[in-house]
Order: structure tokens, then C-alpha cells, then sequence
């Protein structure tokens, strides 16, 4: 489950990353994703030449390895999952076999699970990074100078803020399912789990009604405040325009016939 | 004195800030109830009993369309940006679209043309398996050539795809037409009876 240091627990790190304008590292971590996605399964390599940089960044962010492996880990699963049945999967014929010392693999399905998994991995990777380095807030007030509507970031920080808090309570429901023994029958665990969610569902509802009535309690006037933002250093420009040339450059490499 | 009677009433703010704190507490709900799932059942429980759309469609039938449908399109972005699930290609697109487009059908049919839930949830359910089959099209006519590669097979057939993903689906299906109706009877028979807030 999640914990409540979900996120900014590495915010306070000194670091060249940790310092840059949240503006600046959220743009180039849009730039970079776009360029991960945009890999096509023929140029794969080139996943290789984002890992790397990726890795540079993380290290330069003196992130502690074990937190980084700990939030990527939740793609393990899945990862696990893909690279077993493409293990499985026959190759189509000879000119598709891939030997792999003692395993024979398709090379369609090697390549094609190799950039999806690969996509994954960093696409998450850059998430981290870029969580890891700044705080909720920060992000938060640098999407809304970016003219993200202030709707959909005055959600988002509510979604964050009563994450840990919602993960508790189903954590608790879980426990408290355990605890009364198991349950067998399909069926049966389906019924009790769809009456725990609308229980969870329904004390939610109840807690945002107690949020609404002190958010207007202390002023709030139909709007969330909008917060100043100081500008952005020329080196910060400079550096971000950058890696997103960077990026760009790589995505058209990577279309190249 | 006209801005004086354009200023809302405390009673459209708390409203305003119910909607804002329902929504992003169910967006919370979306990635909490997937991971719960998958420590209850394992991986594979997510396509068949579509836990994440079980919170965006019941939030869908307590709020305005747009908040609904800032709901569904923020529900997968967030729970991929911090749980990695779902997956970023082929997954989230899909499911961000779809998802949009659902909660927004089920919050104006139940709360503009006031249909009852039950109808609403059905309706959103099918509109969704529509946009499933749009949304796959789209994306293996959009996609260049040399990133179609990494899309699923089946996807290339639109009306495979949609086929197969609504049979695995079934039992979330009906699950979401059973606990939807449900928690939207509970909260609202609460507040007719006078036991909810307002």
C-alpha cells in the first residue's frame, strides 16, 4: 500500500536536479516521454541511449538507489509477466527464431515486448525522477503557470493530498476482511468485495462533504488561489531548451529511414 | 451593485467545493482500489474487473460533467504516473479517452436528463466499448508505421479487440451495473432522509 511519504520525502535532497525550476523539469520531462514513446520497435536501441541519460539525471539527483528501485518496482509484476510468456510464445518460423543459449524465443515478440517494457520502465522512471526531485506543490503551481486549467491541478492536488489517507483505509478494510477468516467461493469474494468498495466509497463520500464545509469555512470562494511564481533563471531556459532539442533531435533519429 | 449579484452564495461555494473535494478524493479512490485488487487478487484481476472504473463512474453520478470528466481523464494518468498502472502504450491512452467519455455520459444522463442510475451506468458501460473500438482505430491509423509494432495484434482489428476486452471484462461489467446503482442509492437516499450534510 502507499505510504504517507508517498511523495516529497526526497524533496529536500540537495542536488543539482532538486534546484532547477519545477517549470523547467516538468517541460523536459513531457520532452523526454514523448521521445521514450516515440522509439520506434525497429530503432530499439535507442531506448538504451534514453536509459543512460536517464540514469545521468538519476544519479545527479542523488536519489538513494533503493528508493528509486522501491518506486519501480511496482512494475515488476507486469514486466514478470510479459517477459514469461514471451518465453512461451513460439517463434513464427525459422527466419523469426532468436536463440537465446538454451531458449529459443520469437524475435517479433522479443522485440516488440523488449520496446513496450522498455517504454514502461522509463516512462516511469522519468515520473519518479521528476517526483522525486521536487515537491507536490511545486509541480502543482509550475502545471498551472503552464496554463494547465486550474481545475484539473486543484484535483489532482486533492488526489495527492488524501491518497495515503484513502490507501489506509482500504488497507485497514483488507486487514479487517483477513481477519475474518478466508472466504471461499468466487462468487462469494467478488460479493464481499464489491460491499467492501461501496463502504470505502461511501465513507468517502462522507469525507469530502466534511473537506467542502471547511474549505468554505476558511474562505473559499469558488476558485482555487492562484499562488506567484518567481521567473525562471536564462541558464534554467537554456538547459531546458535543450534537452527538449535534444529530445526532438532523438525522436526524428529514430523515424529516420 | 451587478457584481455584488454575480458573487455565488455560500451554498454554490460549498457545492463547487464538494464537487472539487468528491473529485479528487475518487481520483485518489481510482489508484488506491486497482492496487487493492491487485494485493487482494493478483495482476490479472484489473482487466477483468475494471476496478478503476468503478470509482470514476460513481463519482461521475455525484458530480457536474465537467468535473466528471476531469475525473476519468485524470484517474489513469495519475494512477500510471505513480503506480506505473496502467501501462503508459497501449493502455493509458485508451483507458484515458474511454474513461472520459464514459464519466462524462453517465454524469449528464443522470444528472441533466436525471435518468436513474441504473440506465446511466449501462449506458456509459456501452458508450465505452464503443470509444474502446474508436480509440483502437485511431491509434493504428494514427500511429506511424514504426510504432504500430508495439501495439497488440488484435488491436489492428477493431471490433476483435473490443469483443475480446468485453468477454474478459464481464464480470467487472457487471459489477460495476451492481455497486454503481448502489452507492448512488446510498448516498442519496442519506441525503433525502436528512442524514447526509446539506
Amino acid at each position: 500500500m502507499l505510504s504517507r511519504d508517498l511523495l516529497d520525502d526526497q524533496a529536500h535532497l540537495n542536488s543539482p536536479v532538486h534546484l532547477l525550476d519545477a517549470r523547467v523539469k516538468l517541460v523536459c520531462a513531457l520532452a523526454l516521454l514523448i521521445a521514450v514513446l516515440a522509439v520506434p520497435v525497429a530503432q530499439n536501441p535507442l531506448l538504451l541511449v534514453h536509459a543512460g541519460a536517464l540514469l545521468v539525471v538519476a544519479g545527479l539527483s542523488r536519489l538513494p538507489a533503493a528508493w528509486l528501485l522501491q518506486r519501480m518496482a511496482v512494475l515488476a509484476p507486469f514486466l514478470l509477466l510479459g517477459t514469461v510468456a514471451v518465453a512461451f510464445l513460439p517463434p513464427a518460423g525459422p527466419a523469426d527464431a532468436l536463440n537465446l543459449g538454451p531458449l529459443t524465443l520469437s524475435e517479433q515478440a522479443f522485440s516488440v515486448w523488449a520496446s513496450v517494457g522498455g517504454k514502461c520502465a522509463l516512462a516511469l522512471l522519468i515520473a519518479v525522477v521528476l517526483a522525486g526531485t521536487s515537491t507536490t506543490a511545486g509541480l502543482l503551481r509550475a502545471a498551472r503557470s503552464l496554463h494547465v486549467p486550474r481545475t484539473l491541478t486543484a484535483l489532482t492536488g486533492f488526489a495527492i493530498t488524501y491518497l495515503a489517507v484513502l490507501a489506509d483505509e482500504a488497507g485497514r478494510m483488507i486487514t479487517a476482511m483477513r481477519c475474518r477468516g478466508r472466504v471461499r467461493g468466487g462468487m462469494r469474494r467478488l460479493r464481499i468485495g464489491a460491499s467492501m468498495m461501496v463502504t470505502l466509497m461511501a465513507r468517502t463520500v462522507e469525507r469530502a462533504d466534511r473537506i467542502a464545509l471547511a474549505m468554505v469555512s476558511r474562505g473559499y470562494r469558488g476558485t482555487m488561489p492562484a499562488l506567484d511564481q518567481r521567473p525562471i533563471p536564462t541558464p534554467q531556459i537554456a538547459l531546458g531548451a535543450g534537452i527538449v532539442l535534444i529530445s526532438a533531435l532523438l525522436t526524428v533519429v529514430g523515424f529516420a529511414p | 451593485m451587478h457584481a455584488a449579484e454575480k458573487r455565488p452564495t455560500v451554498a454554490e461555494e460549498y457545492l463547487r467545493a464538494r464537487e472539487l473535494s468528491l473529485g479528487g478524493l475518487f481520483i485518489a479512490l481510482g489508484v488506491v482500489i486497482p492496487m487493492a485488487f491487485h494485493a487482494v487478487g493478483g495482476g490479472r484481476l484489473g482487466s477483468v474487473l475494471l476496478p478503476m472504473y468503478l470509482p470514476v463512474l460513481a463519482c461521475a453520478m455525484l458530480v457536474s460533467p465537467p468535473i466528471a470528466a476531469a475525473v476519468g481523464l485524470l484517474t489513469p494518468v495519475l494512477s500510471s504516473a505513480l503506480t506505473g498502472m496502467p501501462p503508459i502504450l497501449p493502455t493509458l491512452p485508451i483507458m484515458a479517452v474511454g474513461l472520459t467519455v464514459m464519466a462524462t455520459l453517465a454524469s449528464v444522463l443522470h444528472r441533466r436528463v436525471k435518468l436513474h442510475a441504473l440506465p446511466s451506468v449501462v449506458l456509459a458501460l456501452l458508450s465505452g466499448r464503443v470509444i474502446l473500438g474508436v480509440v483502437a482505430w485511431l491509434l493504428v491509423s494514427v500511429l506511424p508505421a514504426q510504432m504500430q509494432d508495439s501495439l497488440p495484434e488484435i488491436m489492428h482489428n477493431p471490433i476483435s479487440y473490443v469483443a475480446a476486452s468485453t468477454v474478459t471484462a464481464i464480470p467487472g461489467l457487471i459489477l460495476q451495473v451492481i455497486a454503481v446503482p448502489a452507492l448512488v442509492a446510498i448516498v442519496e437516499g442519506r441525503r433525502s432522509t436528512g442524514n447526509g450534510r446539506h
